[in-house]
């Protein structure tokens, strides 16, 4: 009588209809998952051949830098300098050798379009070098609508030239800022093996961390700092224009143009520090003189 | 399932959701924090958590995930006190709606990864198995529910009535 009750009572669980709404609800759940995923591809899908078919339908020629933005970047007043301070801003890291051309210290720089950590780099650079000359060719540029801190609003130094009593620039955009049909950037510029050997020799343990070896964005100025990375997060630009950011830069106040403009003090002082604090009306005010006092002396 | 052991991983599996969903916080808010996450071409939590759909209403979608799996820890920890009488089964009612609207989120929030940043974050896909694990819980849970053991049948009493 027993072995007939256990049998029955195995009878009855085997038939429970909740198992079945167990398995009811768990299907529910997988089916609305797989629904979603499959939403999900073909939304990624449409996005990307609208993205396909815009970029074949416009041609992505550069756009020049507007000039009332060029001159609120050049033109950024002694106030504004003040302001924005060195406090936040990233210090490079020394490496010791000097590395002139033509009797001037050069300024190298190599990033990639694609990159919004070079994006947020530029800014910086390209307010801190209008100090001691004059970019012409430079374009709008923008990250990566497909990487971290998509869009960041830049410019590029691809195709650009820059003149200088004071120093040479160097710049290297290793590939540009939209993916092609098969996932990669394409290739712009390739550093000279000159340029690749100090990338290699610098942007390496001890300089950096050996995670970060070989990163863009690679700043050196006159062979002697060096910056590996990006000197600000480039959050700060996301969702503003060119026009908007560079506008800020008069009063130096705002998320962007602080760090912007810090960082670029920073580089103003390193350029300072190696080229006999020249020209004197840039290098000689005392946020520029701290700041040179400030620079590393010593490798890591 | 008996329904003690059921609420003690409901309570686990909340416990390993807080513990992911205040790793994502912290990464958010202190960029001292190593990201622990494989920076491939599909899976890419930094990819993912830096795109503008880390963000739900303005606040980080981490936030949120803390929040959801506080309540549900504190459901669960309530239900493993009360096990039986109309507050548990209230607690469960409650419990088991906040895990449907637990789901709902996930399923937001895998349409945000595949459909518009195309990557996958593993720890917030670490997120998502915990709170269906907790969805598969409750379900076998509930089903245990309407079969609670029978009282011994009394064949003397079977044979007066007969």
């Amino acid at each position: 009588m027993p072995q007939k009750d256990t049998r029955s009572h195995a009878l009855v669980a085997a038939a429970r209809p909740g198992a079945a709404a167990v398995v009811w609800v768990i299907g529910i759940v997988a089916a609305a998952l797989v629904v979603t995923m499959v939403a999900a591809m073909i939304h990624r899908r449409t996005v990307q051949q609208a993205a396909t078919a815009a970029a074949t339908a416009i041609p992505p020629a550069a756009q020049p830098v507007p000039a009332e933005i060029m001159a609120e970047v050049e033109n950024v007043p002694d106030s504004a300098w003040q302001r924005a301070g060195t406090q936040a801003a990233a210090m490079p890291v020394f490496v010791g050798d000097s590395d002139f051309a033509n009797g001037k210290p050069i300024v190298l720089y190599i990033g990639a379009g694609y990159c919004p950590y070079c994006a947020a780099a530029r800014w910086s650079m390209v307010a801190a070098l209008s100090r001691f000359g004059k970019f012409s060719g430079l374009s709008l540029g923008s990250s990566s609508p497909a990487d971290v801190f998509p869009n960041s609003p830049t410019f590029s130094f691809y195709k650009s030239s820059y003149t200088s009593d004071y120093i040479d620039f160097e710049s290297v955009e290793e590939a540009g800022e939209l993916q092609g049909l098969d996932g990669r950037y394409p290739t712009l510029e390739t550093p000279t093996p000159a340029q690749q050997a100090l990338l290699e020799k610098y942007d390496a343990p001890p300089y950096v961390n050996a995670a970060g070896a070989g990163g863009i964005p690679f700043m050196l100025v006159g062979g002697r700092y060096m910056w590996s990375g990006s000197p600000f997060s480039p959050g700060v630009l996301s969702g503003k224009s060119q026009g908007a950011i560079a506008a800020t830069l008069a009063s130096g106040a705002g998320a962007a143009a602080q760090p912007i403009l810090g960082n670029a003090n920073v580089i103003t002082a390193a350029i300072c520090a190696v080229d006999g604090g020249k020209p004197a009306n840039v290098c000689s005010p005392p946020i520029i003189r701290r700041a040179i006092q400030a620079l590393p002396t010593k490798s890591p | 399932m008996r329904r003690r052991t059921a609420n003690g991983l409901t309570l686990a599996l909340a416990t390993a959701g807080l513990l992911i969903a205040g790793y994502l916080t912290l990464l958010h808010y202190d960029s001292s924090v190593p990201l622990v996450c494989s920076a491939g071409s599909f899976v890419n939590c930094e990819t993912v958590l830096t795109s503008p759909s880390a963000s739900f209403a303005g606040v980080p979608v981490a936030v949120w995930g803390l929040v959801w799996f506080g309540v549900a820890l504190g459901l669960a920890a309530l239900l493993l006190r009360v096990e039986a009488g109309d507050d548990a089964t209230t607690l469960r009612t409650v419990s088991r709606a906040w895990t449907a609207a637990g789901v709902i989120g996930v399923l937001y929030l895998v349409y945000q990864e595949v459909g518009v940043v195309g990557k996958i974050c593993a720890w917030c896909t670490a997120v998502h198995l915990v709170v269906l694990a907790m969805v598969i819980v409750q379900s076998v849970d509930a089903r245990d529910e309407r079969f609670e053991p029978r009282p011994q049948l009394d064949e003397n009493r079977i044979d007066e009535r007969s």
